[in-house]
């Protein structure tokens, strides 16, 4: 396999080859893939160009020194809590004196979020547990929910529908999401014993 | 509902960078907006990233910030190389030396007791047998 042909391939793919070879080619491809979300994320928390510049070349360096060490399987996320722990280390030593407040759940989010597709069973689970967990959201999460994913709206149609305020869309979302997720599990937990004993 | 499920917990991969460059000028349909904002609800990453980038001014300017960090790394990683390279040399170099030093002093050390064992053959003094010999 050549490079020059590695845009059709997955991280995982790449990765594979970089443990064979350990040629620092292949994951110098799988970086340049998400550099541009790297820097976004220095912006985000250290909020000044140059900083993230220097940090977004810290975070591939990093990540070249660390990854023959770590047994990385979903790359993104890994990527993403490294770049996310720098920004954060580089913020806590004090170099920055503005310190920025977290937004809710982004300090304990899912190492694998975004990553790993619920398998058949699962979905099943989820869909026969979507309404009723639906029904338990309050009513702003509830409303923008169906209004972006069933009604296919963007965040600005949402936000003029329902009369909340773009950032107050997002949040309602994401942490809709996370609630209805919570709650069918927590649903789907508590059938499976009924189901179970229903069985001959 | 199948639908509205799988659209929920949806998960696609990360839009390139134009694509969010065009999604922060607002330069996509809505269908696109909207495939967009479904990914980044579901990532992080992209989430993180797209609120960091929402703050430079001049959007046109990322990709070209993008490329710089990527020529610098290359650099970087290429002078690194260099220096390892070169590290890697000296240190055959230097073994190389300490052989050949090695040797040096081992054929000085050979040549040396050979001399010396010659020398000391050529003054032995003849044996007792030789000498009490009388003359005919």
């Amino acid at each position: 396999m050549n490079p020059s042909d590695a845009s059709y391939w997955t991280d995982q793919q790449l990765l594979e080859k970089y443990r064979k070879g350990h040629h620092n080619e292949w994951l110098g491809i799988l970086l340049e893939r998400y550099l541009h979300l790297i820097f976004g994320v220095c912006m985000k928390y250290l909020k000044n160009e140059e900083d993230a510049r220097d940090t977004t070349q810290q975070i591939c360096l990093q990540v070249l020194g660390t990854l023959p060490r770590h047994q990385v399987t979903y790359f993104k996320s890994w990527l993403y809590q490294v770049a996310k722990n720098h920004c954060l280390m580089k913020l806590r030593q004090g170099r920055h004196r503005r310190i920025l407040p977290l937004s809710e759940g982004e300090i304990a989010e899912d190492i694998t979020d975004g990553e790993r597709a619920p398998d058949f069973q699962e979905q099943e689970v989820q869909y026969r547990h979507l309404n009723q967990a639906l029904a338990t959201l309050n009513e702003p999460q509830r409303r923008c929910l169906e209004l972006f994913y069933l009604q296919k709206k963007t965040y600005q149609e949402v936000s003029e529908e329902a009369g909340y305020s773009l950032s107050q869309v997002k949040s309602h979302i994401q942490n809709g999401k996370r609630n209805l997720k919570l709650t069918m599990e927590r649903l789907a937990k508590e059938a499976a014993p009924e189901e179970n004993g229903n069985e001959p | 509902m199948k639908t509205a499920a799988s659209s929920i917990f949806e998960q696609t991969d990360c839009p390139g960078q134009q694509r969010l460059i065009d999604y922060l000028e607002g330069r996509l349909t809505e269908q696109e907006t909207h495939e967009v904002e479904v990914h980044v609800s579901g990532c992080s990453f992209c989430s993180d990233a797209l609120e960091g980038l929402m703050a430079i001014k001049d959007k046109a300017q990322i990709p070209i910030i993008v490329k710089q960090i990527h020529n610098q790394l290359r650099h970087d990683l290429q002078s690194h190389r260099e220096k390892k390279r070169k590290q890697k040399m000296y240190v055959w170099l230097s073994a190389l030396i300490v052989i050949i030093l090695l040797i040096l002093l081992v054929a000085f050390f050979a040549i040396y007791y050979s001399m010396k064992r010659e020398r000391q053959q050529q003054h032995t003094p003849p044996s007792t047998e030789q000498v009490t010999r009388p003359a005919r």
